[in-house]
């Protein structure tokens, strides 16, 4: 038994209207498949059955002409038995015994002798019709088996054809799921493609704007990074009033050698005032000039200025140059 | 720290040159003036908008699963927000929410609203708040809250 396909007769493929995506048409393809398949599980095949002799009816076999022909040979046998009557009595009147119990003996026998004959004749004609009428019958039921089982083997065959449809059928509408998903998909990744271009085009304008908002601070930055990064140079002015321990410290240092230590100003460039003493000379710090080089004096040094000091502390040297005793000056 | 005597001490005094006082000080200046400004909305898009692909395509998964009897027939874009052009392109701002939100702010807490907004200008009054008034409370709204607009800035509107 075929299933009706969705939208078309049984036994038709389905046809798909027009204007149908490919999700319905796998939609109708899986309905049809599944109506297909239970058809298919609910087939019955045809009942075959044997026909049996003895339940037929001969009748149809019998030879139509078979009563003529019996009748035929009868009327051989009686005519040939007249004609043998014909003959004894024929004989018997030659003999001048026709009529006597003799002839009549040899006229009963030949008559005996023609209805056994065509008591058999006529048996063998109808055992002969019947067997063949027989034969015939067993042909045709033999026949209709054969005929029957062609037909179950071919509603069989049909069955299995349909089922094999249905799952085919079942096979495509599957194939067009899956390929009206992939395009889904298709389309989905490359939509969101689209959208994340846009996305980032709207992320760029506004880091723009954002620049553009956040400049001013931006432009603070750069002058406070200017500010911080260049090398300011600060003026650090440091005044130390010397104590009494400074002092003995600087005659610990020194020690003898500060006794006569050449205090010309002349000597020393880059004077800067320190402290002062006790007595409120000064104190300062310079650089041995170019001058002091010549005599052996380099570097920074501190003390006072033999100009500024009492002068008979104050001495002349060879060279010319002043020098303070401070051994006196911090006695 | 100065000191004399027995001990002794010294002072130290830094001097920053004055070269370096004059853009350090325009520099702070500056700042100040910059901090009046206030906080700066963005109108512009924010959200890239469903591409019709993407509509399509989930378009197409909805009326795969109507067919296949898993949901109603449906419109995928039911319910979601009108998209906006920009330049060409669909997509969504958050211009409108940000300004609710700071109605909705003033609407609850006036007060706490004023006083902040008070502090500076307006987004398109090109005015200074509080700090470049260097006067008392009397500053103006920058999101538009009427009442708190001093009178020379009364007929700005956003």
């Amino acid at each position: 038994m075929a299933a009706p396909a969705p939208g078309g007769a049984a036994g038709q493929p389905a046809q798909a209207p027009a204007g149908q995506n490919v999700f319905q048409q796998a939609q109708m393809g899986q309905t049809g498949a599944m109506m297909g398949t239970a058809a298919g599980m609910g087939y019955q095949p045809a009942q075959v059955q044997a026909g049996q002799i003895a339940q037929t009816d001969l009748t149809p076999y019998f030879n139509p002409f078979e009563q003529t022909v019996v009748q035929q040979s009868l009327g051989d046998i009686e005519q040939a038995r007249q004609m043998q009557a014909n003959q004894l009595a024929s004989q018997a009147q030659r003999a001048g015994a026709f009529g006597g119990s003799r002839s009549a003996i040899l006229e009963s026998q030949a008559n005996e002798a023609a209805m056994q004959q065509a008591a058999r004749t006529a048996s063998n004609l109808r055992l002969g019709g019947f067997q063949q009428a027989q034969q015939m019958a067993g042909q045709d039921l033999g026949r209709q088996m054969q005929a029957s089982l062609a037909n179950q083997q071919a509603g069989l065959a049909g069955a299995g054809q349909r089922l094999a449809a249905a799952g085919q059928l079942g096979g495509l509408a599957q194939q067009a799921f899956g390929m009206g998903r992939g395009l889904q998909q298709d389309l989905m990744q490359q939509g969101n493609i689209q959208q994340m271009l846009n996305q980032q085009i709207f992320d760029r304008a506004r880091e723009q704007f954002q620049g553009y908002t956040s400049f001013p601070e931006r432009s603070l930055g750069y002058l406070a990074s200017a500010l911080g990064a260049a090398p300011v140079p600060q003026t650090q002015t440091t005044t130390r009033d010397l104590g009494l321990m400074d002092y003995l410290t600087a005659g610990a240092q020194i020690g003898p050698a500060l006794v006569g230590m050449f205090s010309d100003r002349r000597l020393k460039s880059d004077i800067k005032k320190v402290g002062k003493l006790p007595s409120g000379q000064g104190v300062y710090s310079w650089t041995w000039n170019a001058k002091a080089n010549d005599i052996g004096l380099s570097g920074e040094s501190m003390g006072v200025m033999a100009d500024e000091t009492d002068p008979s502390m104050v001495s002349i040297a060879d060279n010319g140059y002043q020098m303070v005793d401070y051994g006196a000056l911090l006695a | 720290m100065s000191g004399g005597g027995k001990g002794g001490g010294q002072t130290t005094q830094v001097e920053i040159p004055s070269w370096i006082q004059g853009p350090a000080s325009r520099n702070l200046q500056r700042a100040e003036q910059l901090a009046q400004v206030g906080y700066m909305p963005y109108y512009g898009p924010s959200v890239a908008a469903l591409t019709p692909m993407q509509t399509q395509a989930m378009q197409s998964t909805a009326d795969a699963a109507a067919t296949f009897g898993l949901a109603p027939q449906m419109d995928v874009m039911a319910g979601m927000p009108q998209a906006q052009d920009f330049g060409g392109i669909q997509g969504y701002g958050t211009g409108q929410m940000f300004e609710q939100a700071i109605a909705d702010l003033a609407a609850n807490q006036p007060a706490q609203a004023a006083m902040f907004n008070r502090q500076f200008a307006g987004p398109q009054m090109g005015a200074t708040g509080l700090l470049g008034q260097g006067g008392p409370m009397g500053g103006y709204s920058p999101f538009g809250m009427s009442g708190a607009l001093p009178p020379q800035l009364s007929g700005g509107s956003r």
